[in-house]
């Protein structure tokens, strides 16, 4: 196994378009890392960069040490999983399988062995005999993962290689690859634009937007303490809600305000947002960190109406209007609201960001 | 749905083809019956004097020279002919595969012969051919070799015509081949590329075998059109000299319209018929293999 070392990686694409920035990213040894962001954010490219399908503009790559920036995808001891799954439609599953060690000249009794085994693995040692036409989506992405396992690389690259199935197969096969890489004890750089995908299997997430790296944390730092609006925004579903408030200062207090509330900030957030006094700054809070109370509590509380009401079984979605925003809570199933109604929401300050308004950047 | 109601659902699609079936079905079995027919006869279409003799035609003409030349040069330019142009299609499209500055360009010039009519290539191509002011002649002039009798010398004139065809008509190979390979996704050549494979092991064992149906259904269909090769010999040749360009078809033509010899060229036509439908069947059995 292997770590890969990207320094100062920048993509330019001919014509000048700058796909990625100066990525610099350490997957260690064993480590399951995922590169999330939107559809051109430079996710991919990067991936692509790491396996040798595009070159590398300027910056150093490095798999287990060695500078691979010039080494052919085929010499980088790498293999790689493809959105739309990439088979051989000519070929049987095994021989799919098995293309990639006949073309290095493994013998015989070996890539049996090894096909075998990996079919055995992914549960798809019916299927040997088919070609790709003959299998169902969840079968054929099985298929491709297979034929990265057989290989033993170094480094398992997945591009996107579950967005083609349907929810249900999705969440199943997020498991079955996590489960893949407890035992295959594997280093694998993933790339998905779901951010569910990315928490629920990413030791380590590597954020991204427009060519750059915004934030490189386990899933819970990034949820936790997003370092800008966009990684905040991004990670979590609901996503966080984002309220433009004025900072305020009364006597020794600050407060962020809106027209028909104030918020009593904590004395960490009041001593970083000392100087934004009479300034608008964006607060940012996630739908769980609003807790239902029956009474006004005044500098505490939210007040607003609900317009729509989620509710899911385990908990319910709510989404209320304040004066100026519309906001989603998170509340307990048990209660009980109806639409228009004039509820109370009384903010969890320990987990609130508030982010500059014009940077973006997170304050505090 | 009850069987029923199937049947009259069923039987009202049979109702509105049946008159468009039954136009096809006359518009092919009524010549090719009265083909046959005439077969069986010695019919000269001047004196209007028909004769039954039996299958006297068919043992007479396959005991000619004349069409045993015909039947072999045939066969020699429709196998010559048709993997060539096959063979080089591929060839053309795999140098063209991939996207790059001026290939609209060239891919319009590549089709560009496809698109002339016959009578015009043989044309140009004769005054290329001719031995004493040709291009081609000209060129082994310079070359200080000797000039060639491109359309008079016995041994030549049937591989200049195949020289033709290919030129005319590697074109759609081309394009049939190019179509099929762009529509194979460029992820797979990259799979193979981590797979290890190298160029030359991706064009033949991954994009060659995924194209094979490509590569039979334009084999079939240049070994079908060049099996019936007449415009060429009569605007190039006229199935000289000394019939060493002698088709099938022109031996029709000749004893049909020249000689007018009806019984003679039905029978001809009938043998040719069923080489021409014996071929049609094994391509089309292979193509019918692989799609499934």
């Amino acid at each position: 196994m292997a770590t890969v070392t990207l320094k100062d990686i920048t993509k330019v694409y001919d014509g000048g378009v700058l796909a990625v920035d100066k990525a610099n990213i350490t997957v260690e040894d064993q480590e399951f890392v995922v590169l999330v962001g939107p559809s051109g954010c430079g996710k991919s490219t990067t991936l692509r960069m790491v396996a040798g399908l595009e070159d590398i503009t300027s910056g150093e790559l490095r798999i287990d040490g060695k500078l691979v920036n010039d080494v052919p995808p085929k010499d980088r001891d790498i293999a790689m999983v493809f959105q739309n799954y990439a088979l051989y439609p000519h070929m049987t599953v095994y021989d799919n399988m098995a293309f990639g060690l006949k073309i290095r000249k493994f013998p015989k009794d070996q890539i049996e062995q090894r096909v075998k085994e990996a079919a055995r693995i992914l549960d798809i040692e019916e299927l040997l005999d088919r070609k790709p036409k003959a299998l169902s989506g969840g079968q054929r992405q099985r298929v491709a993962v297979g034929r990265a396992i057989v290989r033993k690389p170094k480094v398992f690259l997945f591009d996107e290689p579950l967005s083609n199935l349907d929810a249900k197969l999705r969440v199943q096969m997020r498991a079955e690859i996590s489960n893949l890489h407890n035992r295959l004890q594997a280093t694998m750089i993933y790339v998905t634009h779901d951010q569910v995908e990315a928490m629920t299997m990413a030791d380590k997430i590597v954020v991204m937007k427009l060519g750059l790296i915004q934030q490189i944390g386990s899933p819970m730092d990034l949820y936790t303490n997003p370092v800008n609006k966009f990684v905040a925004g991004f990670m979590g579903s609901p996503p966080m809600n984002f309220l433009n408030l004025t900072i305020e200062k009364e006597g020794s207090d600050i407060l962020a305000a809106e027209k028909t509330f104030k918020i009593k900030l904590t004395k960490k957030q009041a001593a970083r947002l000392k100087d934004y006094v009479g300034k608008d700054v964006v607060f940012g809070i996630r739908p769980e960190s609003l807790e239902f109370v029956e009474e006004a509590i005044p500098d505490v509380t939210i007040n607003a109406k609900v317009t729509i009401i989620e509710p899911l079984g385990a908990e319910t979605h709510i989404y209320v209007n304040t004066e100026e925003h519309q906001m989603i809570g998170r509340i307990e199933p048990t209660i009980t609201l109806h639409i228009d109604q004039d509820i109370f929401l009384k903010p969890n300050l320990e987990h609130v960001s508030f982010f500059d308004m014009d940077t973006e950047e997170v304050i505090v | 749905m009850k069987d029923k109601d199937r049947i009259a659902y069923n039987s009202f699609f049979y109702i509105i083809f049946a008159p468009a079936l039954l136009l096809i079905l006359f518009l092919t079995t009524y010549p090719i019956g009265t083909i046959v027919y005439n077969s069986f006869f010695s019919y000269d279409f001047i004196s209007g004097v028909r004769e039954f003799i039996g299958l006297e035609n068919y043992s007479r003409i396959i005991g000619e020279d004349l069409f045993r030349r015909s039947f072999i040069n045939t066969l020699i330019f429709t196998l010559s002919a048709s993997f060539l142009e096959v063979f080089l299609g591929v060839l053309l499209a795999f140098l063209l595969y991939g996207s790059f500055r001026g290939k609209r360009a060239a891919s319009l010039i590549i089709i560009f012969p496809m698109i002339i009519s016959t009578m015009v290539i043989c044309a140009v191509w004769s005054t290329f051919f001719h031995y004493e002011i040709g291009l081609f002649n000209y060129i082994l002039g310079q070359l200080g070799l000797e000039p060639v009798g491109w359309l008079t010398d016995r041994n030549v004139a049937l591989t200049s015509i195949i020289l033709v065809d290919i030129w005319q008509w590697t074109p759609f190979a081309y394009l049939i081949i190019q179509a099929g390979m762009g529509s194979i996704p460029g992820e797979l050549f990259e799979a193979a590329r981590i797979d290890g494979a190298r160029g030359d092991q991706i064009a033949m064992r991954i994009t060659l075998p995924i194209l094979s149906g490509q590569i039979l259904l334009v084999l079939m269909l240049r070994t079908l059109d060049t099996f019936r090769l007449f415009d060429k010999v009569y605007a190039l040749t006229g199935g000289g000299p000394a019939n060493a360009t002698q088709t099938l078809s022109f031996f029709i033509y000749r004893e049909g319209f020249s000689f007018f010899n009806f019984g003679r060229a039905s029978a001809a036509s009938v043998m040719t018929l069923f080489f021409v439908a014996f071929l049609a069947l094994f391509y089309v059995r292979k193509l019918l293999k692989e799609e499934s």
